[in-house]
């Protein structure tokens, strides 16, 4: 479970993120939108310890991130933006050195089969270095996958995939949600989300804007039609002038 | 698990010991293909050229000189050491306050359950790493400056690992002080730095009043009590690499380590959350990384100013004007790394200048003695220096495809690329030039306006070759890998092909305008007028090289990762 309670983070004198709350319980699958600025990558950095709140209290599986960071981020996976690969490592030494941070046993057969899944298997002996972006970035999903966390939070994961990869990743996505991990994602790419997501945090300028599933976002929206797409809500929560009713249950 | 509690992550261990095989693969990977066996020759040949007399010599008895060279690292290695580690304080990561962590490191080790003590053990042992080559490489260099070889390789080792270490806890200091406070950290550092030298300066001023030379000088500025004791950390490092003895070597040796230690301990206790400062000055640093990887050089680094000059658009001239227009834009935009440039052209002849000034015996005119040293001198170090002006192809690496999609002949672009770079030169050494000849009255001041026109082909000469070789051999800095050996072999090769290539141009410009104007009633300004329309039909010819290996280039291919 990830949970944030009245998260801020400022950059010097920059609010980057205001008084944010949300939670993403075992079996969901919440996507993290907002247009560019909003906090998404601040969020999901702090969440995963990189960055220190400013104010408010974030946990990953019910260990502080801050307090505990360590039994956090060993409940955590996180795949960044444009995964930075160590160059000369190849595919299968990444998924070594994921094995050893995390300190896996027998975790070989299931490595085989993530880069079966992923469709990098004739690849494994490759290094990063001579890897495509989204090669990099299936290789950075199959190191997060490895370990089976509890929390699972990727940044804007479907840059530069293919269709079969983006599929395969949706997969493995509802695979670890089913599993009962918590799944937080960003991305832009409203469309290709809307059916894979549970539920939504909708951001604008570091604020929560809306949350919830789609359907209680849109009844708090009743200038739009019960069939309004995700998109739709999307530009009415954050151009519309509104505040919705579900950015103050979900603040509640 | 209690992997928070070990002092080094399992993890960390498996990606220290992995090291040296990655830094073997990429070594691998650059020597492949005729070029990189060509390169590798190159690597070895600089190798036996420029280290093994060095090595050789130091094998061999050198009796009474040890005690010379021990008392003179003894004397400046600390003031050496001091300023190396004032340039560090200069160094981006310093600069803004915080460690510097590679994108992988943080993207894959910044959110794994590894503590931020553990973090920062594998940081001061990676770059511990990496230090160890720079020593062997150092070692090699500097053994026959060293009365001892175990003395040289310990107290190289030591005081790489030091300075390392101290520039690693200068900024676990700053980010405990906050980035807001890492300026006035660094600038206070410097600025003691400064006056314990400006202090001590006095005395080396005494000394070269009276004539005694540049030695002196600088025994008389370490000798100083207050060098001495900004200097006293890093003696035992100095004396380390001194020693005549093993025995002296090991006691002192032990000394460094204490050192060493106390300052590991003091890095251990700092426990500050460095991790965002990191993030920072990571963030930070590989900006400017980037801009240098992509071709502009160390001056790169320091971005494009916040003026933004515009600049009339150039005539087309079958596409020409556009691409040179853009490249002028590059530069005036980058005014600030430009004139940083020109400054240390100009300081750079200065300094050496200097030096043969104070060494001369004062004997006949100095100042032109002076003037004939140095106009060769700053005409050398600008053709060398031309990595950091290059507004040419060698920026465009990553925009050489789009170049190719432009609806212009090659010619065209490669002129416009080469262009405005060598104009640039061409004015940092007419202003280079004309200095030396106003202050040492070596030539008729009248002579120096004409100097311009007559630097212009050469300067173009120049980047003409540079951004030939380049496009045949193309390369980027990889400012993460230590095992970067093969950036040595290639500019080694370049460089040497520049000059092989200049030399042969000169020699037939110059002969043929020497042959006619002696014919022609032994007249300067005809053989000098030859000289140059000949460079300039040259400079075509080479336009038309440059253009012909731009066409060959492949940016599928050719573009180095």
């Amino acid at each position: 479970m990830i949970v944030v309670e009245g998260f801020s983070k400022a950059y010097d004198d920059r609010l980057a993120v205001s008084a944010l709350g949300f939670t993403v319980r075992p079996g969901e699958i919440v996507g993290l939108v907002g247009p560019n600025g909003a906090g998404k990558t601040t969020t999901l950095r702090s969440i995963a310890g990189i960055l220190r709140p400013t104010a408010g209290k974030l946990s990953v599986a019910g260990h502080d991130v801050v307090e505990n960071p360590v039994a956090a981020k060993a409940a955590l996976a996180l795949v960044p933006d444009d995964p930075p690969l160590f160059q000369s490592l190849t595919i299968w030494e990444h998924l070594e050195l994921t094995a050893q941070i995390y300190q896996l046993r027998d975790w070989e057969s299931r490595g085989e089969e993530l880069l079966e899944r992923f469709h990098l298997a004739d690849r494994r002996d490759t290094l990063a270095d001579e890897l495509s972006r989204g090669m990099r970035q299936k290789t950075a999903v199959c190191s997060a996958f490895l370990h089976e966390p509890k929390a699972l939070m990727l940044d804007e994961p479907l840059t530069g995939l293919d269709p079969r990869a983006i599929r395969n990743l949706y997969s493995a996505i509802r695979d670890a949600a089913a599993g009962g991990a918590a799944v937080l994602l960003s991305s832009h790419l409203l469309g290709q989300i809307e059916n894979l997501c549970t539920g939504f945090v909708i951001l604008r300028e570091g604020r929560l804007n809306a949350a919830g599933t789609p359907d209680e976002i849109r009844s708090g929206l009743p200038a739009l039609g019960e069939n309004a797409s995700l998109e739709e809500i999307f530009f009415q929560v954050t151009e519309g002038t509104a505040e919705t009713d579900a950015a103050t249950a979900a603040a509640e | 698990m209690s992997m928070g509690g070990r002092l080094l992550h399992p993890g960390l261990v498996w990606l220290l010991r992995r090291t040296p095989r990655t830094w073997w693969r990429s070594i691998r990977r650059r020597f492949n293909g005729w070029k990189g066996g060509l390169l590798a020759l190159f690597c070895v040949f600089f190798a036996l050229m420029m280290l093994a007399p060095n090595v050789i010599e130091s094998l061999l008895d050198r009796g009474a000189d040890d005690g010379e060279l021990a008392a003179r690292a003894r004397d400046f290695g600390p003031l050496i050491m001091l300023s190396m580690t004032a340039m560090s304080l200069l160094a981006p990561a310093q600069r803004r306050g915080g460690l510097y962590f590679k994108p992988p490191e943080i993207g894959l080790l910044f959110p794994a359950p590894i503590s931020r003590r553990q973090l920062l053990i594998y940081h001061v042992l990676s770059r511990a790493q990496i230090q160890v080559l720079s020593a062997a490489f150092m070692t090699l260099v500097i053994i026959r400056h060293a009365p001892t070889w175990y003395g040289c390789v310990l107290g190289i080792l030591l005081a790489l690992l030091f300075l390392q270490m101290l520039s690693q806890t200068v900024a676990l200091v700053t980010a405990a002080a906050g980035l807001r406070l890492a300026r006035p950290v660094r600038f206070l550092v410097f600025a003691l730095v400064l006056a314990a030298l400006f202090v001590g300066g006095s005395s080396a001023v005494a000394q070269l009043q009276v004539n005694n030379g540049p030695l002196a000088a600088m025994s008389a500025l370490v000798a100083h009590p207050v060098v001495q004791i900004v200097t006293l950390p890093f003696l035992p490092f100095a004396s380390t690499f001194a020693a005549t003895s093993i025995l002296e070597a090991l006691l002192w040796s032990a000394v460094s380590c204490a050192v060493l230690a106390s300052l590991l301990a003091i890095v251990m206790k700092l426990d500050v959350a460095y991790e965002e400062a990191a993030l920072a000055v990571s963030r930070d640093v590989r900006r400017k990384l980037e801009r240098m990887r992509s071709g502009g050089g160390a001056m790169a680094m320091m971005g494009p100013s916040s003026a933004k000059f515009s600049v009339p658009h150039f005539p087309e001239f079958g596409g020409a004007g556009p691409i040179a227009w853009r490249q002028t834009v590059e530069i005036v935009r980058n005014a600030r790394a430009v004139m940083t440039s020109m400054l240390l052209l100009l300081l750079m002849p200065a300094i050496m200048g200097g030096s043969v000034f104070f060494a001369s015996d004062g004997s006949g005119n100095r100042a032109q003695i002076l003037g004939r040293v140095l106009i060769p001198m700053a005409l050398m170090f600008s053709v060398v220096w031309t990595q950091n002006i290059s507004f040419d192809f060698r920026r465009d690496l990553d925009r050489i495809a789009y170049l190719r999609s432009l609806p212009i002949s090659s010619l065209a672009v490669a002129a416009g690329q080469i262009l405005p770079a060598s104009v640039l030169l061409a004015a940092m050494q007419f202003v280079t030039v004309g200095a030396v000849i106003v202050l040492t009255g070596l030539l008729p001041l009248p002579v120096v306006p004409a100097l311009f026109p007559l630097l212009l082909p050469f300067a173009f000469a120049v980047f003409a070759l540079d951004n030939m070789l380049f496009l045949l051999f193309p390369h980027r800095l990889d400012p993460d890998d230590a095992a970067n050996v093969g950036f040595m072999g290639r500019m080694m090769l370049t460089m040497s092909l520049k000059f092989a290539g200049l030399f042969v141009m000169l020699a037939i410009a110059g002969g043929i305008g020497a042959g006619l104007g002696f014919l022609a009633g032994r007249s300067i300004v005809v053989g000098v007028l030859v000289a140059v329309l000949l460079l300039v039909a040259m400079d075509v010819v080479l336009t038309f090289l440059v253009a012909r290996t731009y066409d060959a280039f492949d940016p599928g291919r050719d573009v180095p990762a």
